[in-house]
């Protein structure tokens, strides 16, 4: 009896050891973390920004139920011949040592699950950490990739860009620095460094007037400073 | 152990590619876009209104604007929505008597980029557009258009070859010489106030100078033989000239008066159309020193020979552009010849004509444009084209043969 639940013992932390030694070098985390951002629960759609508070609360949503093969479909089965374990030999297994190994099943299953919520919990913060409080495309849901208020600015100033760009030379560019209040409007535009090339800073100064008109506030009222580098695709004059 | 450490390291510490600056990111839009430029219908000042001087200044914008390259200009009628620039204009006529206010607009930015007041008289209002042109085109990229220069040119609208002037479109032509003789190879001064230009007048191919204001002039060098292609140096005080006088076509450099201050080629080739870089330091001249005419550089004190164009077989009339970046010339193929343009070190030779036969070209005093006699539409005339090839134009109106184009800086 000792003999047998010292055996079972153990396998459990065998086991347990087996499913630590994973978490040290996991080669598909970062795979997953792109997978998990696009599906993981948003806590606010309007900063895109999932938080932890909100998301202790929600629950996944229940998989769908599976579809049974209709009659037709069904294959004819070949019942298994079952050959019973042969009993040992004047010991039978006793109820007591069925309790241990149905109990060590069930913490092997909880560890499992513990490692799986480390590992979200994990990604989570990655996630955190690389948007910052600046992250969230406001009025969104936070479900797209890239996300983020500087590429949303960045978005439109490209989308005005191709309205207005003009150029005389071969390879302008442009460096800007733009400061976006808690109300969305620019408040500060400051270019860094000309090109040279007079038709394509006014193009510049022209996009960033014209996006400006329509951006949306930054995520969590605070003002918004970013740079942006203004280029030509291609090559060739106008 | 320790290059392994060391490597790591390395890598840990280079930095990783990247396609933005760091702390930038990129905005990016297509090249080749033009700024929508709108017309807008001309209104009156004060006084009555005048729809044919409002047609005929928006016309004039049009075709100076569209010709300039960046901007894709829309007629009035045509509306200001979504365009990046409006150009509006009021006038007032009061007998011979003409206002032109002019103002260009950014829409976007909501500001007035230029704004001019023009007065003069009722024939002063193509010169009025056309300064304006220039002006936007200062405001807008910051350097000014040559849209006020005039284009001297031989015609023979008299039945022999005169010289005669005209605005760059190939408006208000007027007569520079009448003495029924050949008058050929006419040269704008710097300051465009003088002309000076070969003539058969007095029997012998002479170089005369002319004040084109006053109607004055001067035979300035009448030596034996010819006496032709003159070219000013940028400092507008010496000419290189082509000169028979000692047997064989030799380039020399003669004052503004006349007088001989040096012999730049000698050898026994025929030595012709010299033309000055826009610093004054190098000339670039046409050869047969080597079998055929080829287009070669040399020090403005004749030294320092090189050969510029390997191509070709029969390579004349070369002209260095005013920024100093590219020399334009005629090239002599199967079906005439043809305009090219060639970096100064011989590099990028590229063919900018195709149809007809091409000669003669000339460049803006903007280096924006070129000008060159072209037979494409039947009898050589004066055509126009940007720099790189593109937008040939024709400019002359006339019937008649017109042909050696120069274009003068704004009168």
């Amino acid at each position: 009896m000792f003999a047998l639940s010292f055996v079972c013992h153990l396998a459990f932390v065998a086991l347990i050891v087996w499913s630590q030694s994973f978490q040290g070098f996991h080669p598909a985390e970062e795979a997953l973390t792109y997978v998990d951002m696009v599906t993981l629960p948003v806590a606010s759609p309007q900063s895109g920004t999932p938080s932890p508070s909100q998301e202790k609360g929600e629950e996944p949503p229940a998989a769908p139920a599976p579809v049974l093969p209709t009659a037709a479909m069904v294959q004819p089965t070949v019942k298994p011949k079952v050959k019973p374990l042969p009993a040992a030999k004047g010991k039978a297994l006793k109820p007591a040592a069925v309790d241990d190994v149905r109990e060590s099943a069930e913490v092997l299953a909880k560890i499992e699950r513990l490692v799986e919520e480390r590992r979200q919990s994990e990604v989570m913060n990655r996630l955190r950490k690389k948007g910052g409080r600046a992250v969230g495309m406001p009025g969104a849901k936070g479900n797209e990739a890239g996300s983020d208020y500087s590429s949303y600015i960045r978005s439109r100033l490209m989308d005005a860009f191709k309205e207005v760009m003009a150029s005389q030379t071969r390879s302008p560019e442009v460096m800007v620095r733009i400061t976006i209040g808690s109300d969305g409007r620019i408040t500060d535009f400051r270019v860094e460094k000309k090109s040279g090339d007079p038709l394509f800073d006014d193009a510049v100064a022209r996009a960033v007037t014209l996006a400006g008109r329509s951006f949306k506030p930054p995520p969590g009222g605070a003002p918004f400073k970013h740079g942006y580098r203004f280029k030509l695709e291609g090559v060739g004059l106008p | 152990m320790r290059f392994i450490v060391f490597y790591m390291l390395l890598l840990l510490l280079a930095p990783g590619p990247s396609l933005a600056v760091e702390g930038y990111l990129d905005v990016t839009a297509p090249a080749g876009r033009k700024l929508q430029l709108s017309i807008a219908p001309a209104t009156t000042l004060s006084g009555p209104a005048a729809p044919e001087l409002a047609r005929e200044l928006a016309e004039l914008f049009e075709f100076d604007l569209g010709l300039a390259g960046p901007f894709k200009v829309s007629a009035p009628g045509a509306g200001t929505a979504g365009a990046d620039l409006v150009l509006k204009t009021a006038y007032a006529v009061r007998g011979s008597a003409l206002t032109l206010e002019c103002r260009l607009f950014d829409p976007v930015l909501n500001r007035e980029l230029a704004a001019k007041r023009y007065t003069g008289g009722m024939r002063e209002l193509r010169r009025m557009g056309h300064a304006f042109s220039d002006e936007a085109l200062r405001v807008l990229t910051g350097e000014k258009g040559p849209f006020t220069g005039k284009i001297a040119y031989v015609t023979k609208l008299s039945g022999n070859k005169e010289i005669f002037v005209m605005d760059y479109d190939g408006r208000n032509t007027q007569r520079v010489t009448n003495n029924g003789s050949i008058n050929l190879n006419p040269e704008f001064a710097p300051s465009g106030k003088e002309i000076i230009y070969t003539s058969y007048k007095k029997k012998n191919p002479d170089l005369y100078r002319r004040e084109i204001f006053t109607g004055r002039e001067a035979r300035i060098s009448s030596r034996s033989g010819l006496n032709a292609m003159g070219a000013y140096a940028p400092d507008g005080g010496r000419i290189a000239l082509v000169m028979t006088k000692d047997g064989n076509s030799e380039i020399y450099l003669i004052s503004k008066q006349g007088k001989e201050l040096a012999r730049l080629t000698r050898n026994s080739a025929i030595d012709v159309s010299p033309a000055w870089s826009p610093d004054g330091g190098k000339l670039v001249f046409v050869s047969d020193r080597m079998g055929k005419p080829q287009l070669f550089v040399m020090n403005a004190d004749g030294g320092d020979v090189r050969r510029l164009t390997t191509s070709g077989a029969y390579n004349v009339t070369p002209r260095w552009s005013p920024k100093g970046d590219r020399i334009v010339y005629a090239r002599e193929g199967s079906g005439g010849f043809q305009i090219h343009a060639i970096s100064p070190d011989g590099s990028q030779d590229v063919q900018l004509t195709t149809q007809g036969s091409n000669e003669h070209p000339r460049w803006s005093p903007d280096g924006r444009f070129i000008v060159f006699s072209s037979t494409r539409g039947g009898s050589e005339a004066i055509y126009l084209m940007r720099a790189d090839g593109s937008a040939q134009t024709r400019a002359s109106r006339g019937k008649v043969r017109d042909s050696h184009p120069t274009w003068s800086c704004a009168w």
